[in-house]
């Protein structure tokens, strides 16, 4: 499988593609380890409980008309769906294309970040409400 | 109720005018509130001038010059 250099990342969130303001995504999937363990068993056994996954972006600030902050901030408090695809939104959803979709919990808003000639960025995690989405278009 | 897209971050060119329904899933009014959409004031049958019955005008029959019906003088 050939290794990929993140070059054009699709970042939708509530419907909208910020992608060109965003300049780190991760997107975090994690289970709670719900220990099985029993009279007989060897060593600890464990299964998958809840799904407790996480976003993380890095925005760069923008306060202009329909740009980042006018965008995320009526979200902040509320939640909001999002879609990542790896190879951008132009490239459809396949196999070796997955699109990765779900809800957040908005919780954090640094509005305002940085300092003297700097870039004014704005880091976020955001937990996922319920689970994430990996869609192959098929 | 329609909203028009005024920005180009979303899946819609801007211009578009949209439905409740296209937008099923979004919150409507955080993307009104980011820029992204304005309300369409759709026009509704009260708000359309009405037409009263007085402002009819009958339609006037059209002169028509024709004197190959008129009797012809008579001349002395």
């Amino acid at each position: 499988m050939a290794r990929i250099v993140l070059t054009d990342v699709g970042v939708v969130l509530g419907g909208v593609d910020l992608s060109d303001h965003i300049a780190s995504v991760e997107i975090s999937q994690n289970f709670d380890a719900v220990e099985t363990t029993a009279f007989g068993d060897g060593g600890r056994t464990r299964v998958a409980g809840l799904e407790d996954s996480t976003l993380s972006l890095s925005f760069h600030q923008d306060f202009d008309t329909g740009e980042v902050d006018a965008t995320i901030a009526p979200l902040v408090g509320g939640t909001a769906a999002f879609e990542l695809a790896p190879f951008g939104t132009a490239t459809a959803a396949s196999g070796t294309a997955p699109r990765y979709s779900g809800t957040v919990l908005v919780t954090e808003w640094t509005a305002l970040n940085g300092a003297v000639g700097e870039l004014s960025t704005a880091d976020v995690t955001w937990p996922v409400v319920g689970q994430v989405a990996r869609g192959t278009g098929a | 109720m329609m909203w028009r897209v005024t920005s180009s971050r979303l899946a819609w060119p801007a211009g578009t005018v949209l439905g409740a329904d296209d937008l099923a899933g979004c919150n409507i009014e955080a993307l009104v509130a980011g820029g992204h959409l304005a309300p369409e004031k759709k026009r509704t049958p009260s708000e359309q001038v009405p037409v009263s019955p007085r402002s009819k005008k009958k339609p006037v029959d059209p002169v028509i010059e024709d004197n190959s019906a008129e009797e012809p003088e008579e001349q002395e």
